[in-house]
Parts: structure tokens; C-alpha cells; sequence
């Protein structure tokens, strides 16, 4: 069969296709890409034609992608909490609450001179609005020692914390002169980069000897070294596109780079989780902002043909640009965003897809090369793919990454490389050191990247399994290095810090502003340098906390499960 | 030992309702609004409870008769 023969038998006829449609206008039956093959399968007459589908390359990234478009609708997990819970949450915010108003209430009566900054004084306005800074004084201020807990020396798979001791609860703090060296499951260390010493370390010593510390200037003036040309030329390879440009810090990449893209007249589409660099930058871009719900593809589409349709506010005009931005791996979740859904809204509704891969780049996908590697999407079907090397290749900073034209206007336009100073030697020297050894390309050390990406892909799932058998009530996707475990309870959170600390391990507990109040979380940050011992320990001691703080709100469905398929395994 | 089941308790309880957050005074006003209302109801339901029973009783009997 020759391809001209092939050719001639494809199409049969343009017949229109009546598809069931429900009141929002979109297809009735989910995923509209999933339906639309099988119905028009009726006009090619090639079968095989039909359902064929770009291949992906492993079969690891076959089964992401299959589980990313089949992923049912998210359901929020309030609905699996037992109740007493959520009751006792609620009961304890209000009785803290009303606390904090009393307290400032006869306070402010009886003692003035500690109040100062809220009162009016001779005639001034009050400096600080005593209403808006009530979480911050009276909720956060009685559980400070648990956050910005001081550090010394390297943040690896342990760190020295310096032990501190407050006596009038929080308000100031001593230090009392020890070190704790705890077992560290609070910081962005991926791979296990954040080392004083080693192959990393020794290339960054040899850079800074050969070409100093600093680049002296920005980027677009003096500052276009060797280092950073080859530098950015090997994270362009390494991400999958064309060019990257790099950017000395990770939230300026953010906050710099979006007003470049969009301005007046556009439209930005926004996960309403993502993260404030991504908030800062659009709001500073002055283009017209919508969000839509958490992962959910189908409000997607349906903010944008309502957006589209209407045009811009006033004028109804059609909007110049719409960019939708969201992120690779949300850290407060531990939820990947569903990038196959999203590419496919792309190929048809035509809008420029933002990836933010900050925690994803280096931490997924079996090559380690981010989201697009871990479900097996092309990476140039996204248009703009940025991250930051904070979190898996122990440096600092941001790069954005796309075609070649769209790089050579931004090194023109973006503010970050125009005026922001580049990013300097031993930094940039970490970022090239860490790059080549996940790629390979390190002679000595070819193994060792790999390596890595592996331990951590075992210690993740490992860790994540373990959890959810022990009945806690975690977040996240299977995969993903950040597991976040539910605490919901307002004093469940400062307790589950303080008890970790005795048992000489360092966790991250997140409160109010940055997840919904409800859902108190703690947020363990798995690392490759993390052996299957200190996993060991951390699990059991967290389960005794668990069982101590009541934390284990599945532990009757873990039970079921298992009873279940024990009986299944019977018949 | 008892002490140890009965100070783990505490701590329980003052971790579900948000006491641990608290200042020690804190503590006392909420515990004691707390006892005065569970003395209350032990006193409602120890002065008023037999004889309410009772004529519940005496009217369920009516009915059935």
C-alpha cells in the first residue's frame, strides 16, 4: 500500500458531527479529545490512521500521560475528613480569634505604651492598621519559634540548627548557645546539590580563581561572559527549546519576565493557586487578570470562551494576547498541573502556555528534564518554559526558555537583562557543574546524575506510600518530591513543629496565608541525599506523633482497604 | 503511670481545641467556662431528669392503653 493509495482513502466526506453539548457549551462526556476520534473515526477510512497518536518515549512517561488525561475531576479532600475535625478546627479559630480581639481591646485600655503603632498619636494615623495585623500579632506571634528557625552551615540531608529559647512566649528570643543537628526534611534539595564539598564545589572554586566573583554588570551591558553564554546554551539544551536567558533571581524571572510578554490589552489566565512571583508579574504586566479553579481543565476552558467571546472589558475588542500561566509542580499540593489537557486546550483555543517549573525542573520526568519530560509532551509545545535553580541544582537564580526569537527579544526588553546585575561566578559556575552531571556529560562522574534522579524518584514514592498506609492524610501525586500532610487544627501545627524538633528532625509547617486556613499543613521535602534510613526514622517518629497529636484520620479506610483486598485475594 | 495516661490526655485535648496556643491564664478562663457549663448541664440533668423520665413514661403508658 503506497502513500498514494493511503491518501485517497482518508477522508470520505465532511459530514458535521452533532456532539451533545450540556448548559456551559462544552462537550458532554469529559474530555473532548477523548470523544471527538471515535465519533469522526466514522469519516477516515483508515482505522489505524485514526487512532494513532505521537508515541511517547519511555513507557514510564506512556503511563503519566494516561493518567493525566484520564484524572477524574478533583475532588476537594474536605470531603474525606471526618467531621469532629473540621468542627474542632472551626471551634478553636473562633475561640483564638476571639481572644486576639479581647486582647487588644483591654490592651489598648490598660496598656497604652505597648500599643503604641495602633493608636492615633497627636493627631497622626495610626502606622500600623490594628485589624489587618491581627493574624500576624496574635495568631502567628504565639507560634513564631516554630517558623524562621535560624541555620548554621550546610542545608543537606542534616542541618545544625541553633537552638534559641523565648520567656514571654515569642515575643524575643536568646540564644542559648547549642547546635541541634537535625534531620532535614525542610529544604528544596532535590538532588542532593546543596554540598560544601565535591565534584560541584571543587568546578566552582577553579571559576571563581579564573574569573572572580562578580560579573560587574548587567547583562546587556558588560556582562556577557563565556561562563553565562555557555551556561545558557546548555540549559536551553537540557529543557528541550531552542535558547534561555538567565536571570539572577528566581522571583525577578517571575516578576521581570511577564510584564515583558504581555502588557494593555492582554489577557492573563492564572491558576488561583500559583505562586506570588507569578501574581507579582502579572499584576505589574497592567493586563487584565482572570483565574481559574485548581488543576480543573474544565473551568479552564470555560474562562476562556467566555473571556474570548466577550473580548476586552469595555470595548468588547478581541484581546491581543491571552497567555495562561500555571505551574509544573504546586509545592503547596504536591500536585503536578495537567500539562497533556492543557496542551491539547492549546492546539485548539490557540493561547501562549506559561510553564512555571520551578520545583519540577531536575526533580521529574526520568531524565530529570521537568513536567514536559514526565508526561512526555513535547517541550516545544509550550511556548514559554521557565524555572529557577534553587531547588534541584543548589544554585540560586531563574531562567526562562522558549524559542529563539522570542529569547533574542526578551534579552532586548526584559527588565531583568537590561538593568538587573547578571548573575555572578560561583553561582553560575554550580548551575553549569550541577547541569552537567544530571545531563551526563561529566566525565568523571557520568554515572552520578542518574544516580541521583533515581534515589530521589525511590525516596518520594517510598516516603508518600508509607504515609497514606499509615493512615495520614497526605496531598500530592505519586511522584512528586513534595508530600504535604494534613494538620487542619490551629495547635496541631506549632505542636507537630515542636515535637519533630525533640526528636531532632526539621520540618516546614504552613499556616493561613499561604494555604486556605482550613487546611494547616506540614510539608516534607524529600532529597536524594536522604538514605533509606534516615527515611526509616523520620517515618517512625512521625508515626509516633501521629498517634500521639491524632493525626491519622484514615487509618479506618487504610483498614477496609485492606480487608478488602484480603477478601478479594480469598476468592 | 496514671498520671502519664492522664497528663497525655491533657495534651490531647488541648491540641484538638486550640488551648496549646494559649497563654497559662488563657487556659484557666476557657477551662472554667468550660466546667461552670459542664456543671450546669450535670445539674439540669441530675435535678430535672427523673421526673421528666417519669412522665414521659406515665404518657407513653396512656397512649399505649
Amino acid at each position: 500500500m503506497g502513500k498514494g493509495q493511503r491518501a485517497t482513502q482518508s477522508y470520505k466526506s465532511t459530514e458535521f458531527i452533532e456532539q451533545a453539548r450540556d448548559e456551559d457549551g462544552l462537550v458532554v462526556g469529559g474530555n473532548p479529545f477523548k470523544v471527538a476520534p471515535s465519533t469522526s473515526a466514522s469519516l477516515l477510512g483508515d482505522k489505524a490512521a485514526a487512532a494513532a497518536s505521537p508515541a511517547p518515549a519511555t513507557c514510564i512517561s506512556a503511563a503519566n500521560l494516561a493518567a493525566g488525561s484520564s484524572r477524574r475531576e478533583e475532588a476537594p479532600e474536605l470531603e474525606a475528613v471526618p467531621s469532629f475535625i473540621l468542627v474542632t478546627t472551626y471551634l478553636s479559630y473562633l475561640m483564638l480569634i476571639v481572644f486576639a480581639h479581647l486582647r487588644d481591646f483591654f490592651g489598648k485600655i490598660f496598656y497604652p505604651e505597648q500599643y503604641v503603632q495602633l493608636r492615633e498619636q497627636n493627631g497622626y494615623a495610626p502606622m500600623v492598621s490594628d485589624f489587618e495585623s491581627l493574624w500576624t500579632r496574635r495568631l502567628y506571634g504565639r507560634i513564631r519559634d516554630c517558623f524562621n528557625r535560624p541555620i548554621t552551615g550546610v542545608a543537606g540531608g542534616h542541618v545544625n540548627l541553633l537552638d534559641r529559647v523565648s520567656h514571654d512566649f515569642n515575643r524575643t528570643f536568646e540564644f542559648t548557645g547549642r547546635l541541634t543537628n537535625a534531620l532535614n526534611l525542610a529544604s528544596y534539595n532535590y538532588l542532593g546539590f546543596a554540598q560544601s564539598e565535591g565534584p560541584c564545589a571543587d568546578k566552582v572554586e577553579a571559576a571563581m580563581i579564573e574569573n572572580g566573583i562578580t560579573q560587574g554588570s548587567s547583562r546587556a551591558e558588560a556582562g556577557r561572559t563565556r561562563l553565562l553564554a555557555e551556561t545558557e546554551d546548555m540549559v536551553a539544551r537540557f529543557v528541550g527549546t531552542e535558547a534561555a536567558l538567565i536571570v539572577s533571581m528566581g522571583y525577578a524571572t517571575n516578576a521581570m519576565n511577564i510584564p515583558a510578554v504581555v502588557g494593555k490589552g492582554c489577557l492573563i489566565i492564572s491558576d488561583e493557586l500559583n505562586h506570588s512571583s507569578l501574581v507579582s508579574g502579572a499584576r505589574l504586566s497592567g493586563a487584565t487578570i482572570r483565574v481559574f479553579r485548581h488543576n480543573n481543565t474544565r473551568d479552564l476552558e470555560k474562562v476562556l470562551r467566555r473571556n474570548i467571546s466577550q473580548g476586552q472589558p469595555r470595548t468588547h475588542r478581541p484581546w491581543k494576547k491571552i497567555l495562561v500561566v500555571v505551574e509544573g509542580l504546586y509545592s503547596m499540593e504536591g500536585e503536578f498541573c495537567n500539562l497533556p489537557d492543557i496542551v491539547e486546550l492549546r492546539r485548539r483555543y490557540g493561547f501562549y502556555l506559561f510553564v512555571d517549573e520551578a520545583h519540577s525542573v531536575g526533580a521529574l520526568g526520568p531524565r530529570g528534564r521537568g513536567i514536559c519530560d514526565h508526561f512526555g509532551v513535547d517541550p516545544r509545545e509550550v511556548d514559554i518554559l521557565m524555572g529557577t535553580f534553587t531547588k534541584s541544582f543548589g544554585a540560586a537564580g531563574g531562567y526562562i526558555a522558549g524559542t529563539r526569537a522570542f529569547i533574542d527579544y526578551m534579552r532586548l526588553h526584559s527588565h531583568s537583562a537590561v538593568y538587573a546585575e547578571a548573575m555572578s561566578v560561583p553561582v553560575l559556575a554550580q548551575v553549569s557543574a550541577s547541569m552537567r552531571m544530571i545531563m551526563g556529560e561529566d566525565r568523571e562522574h557520568a554515572l552520578e546524575g542518574q544516580q541521583r534522579l533515581d534515589q530521589l524518584a525511590i525516596n518520594s514514592r517510598y516516603f508518600a506510600r508509607r504515609l497514606a498506609e499509615m493512615g495520614f492524610m497526605t496531598m500530592g501525586d505519586p511522584g512528586s518530591p513534595v508530600i504535604p500532610l494534613l494538620l487542619f487544627s490551629p495547635a496541631k501545627i506549632p505542636a507537630f513543629s515542636r515535637e519533630c524538633l525533640k526528636r531532632n528532625i526539621a520540618v516546614v509547617v504552613v499556616s493561613y496565608p499561604a494555604t486556605p486556613i482550613i487546611t494547616g499543613r506540614v510539608r516534607f521535602c524529600i532529597s536524594a541525599s536522604h538514605t533509606r534510613e534516615d527515611l526509616d526514622y523520620a517515618l517512625e517518629q512521625i508515626s509516633e506523633i501521629g498517634d500521639l497529636l491524632l493525626l491519622k484520620f484514615h487509618k479506618d479506610k487504610v483498614h477496609q482497604d485492606q480487608h478488602a483486598a484480603a477478601l478479594k485475594k480469598l476468592d | 503511670m496514671v498520671l502519664q495516661s492522664l497528663k497525655k490526655l491533657n495534651y490531647q485535648y488541648e491540641v484538638t481545641t486550640g488551648l496549646y496556643m494559649l497563654e497559662d491564664w488563657e487556659k484557666c478562663i476557657v477551662n472554667s467556662v468550660v466546667c461552670a457549663s459542664f456543671a450546669l448541664i450535670a445539674y439540669t440533668t441530675f435535678s430535672h431528669l427523673p421526673t421528666q423520665g417519669m412522665g414521659f413514661a406515665q404518657q407513653l403508658a396512656s397512649y399505649a392503653a
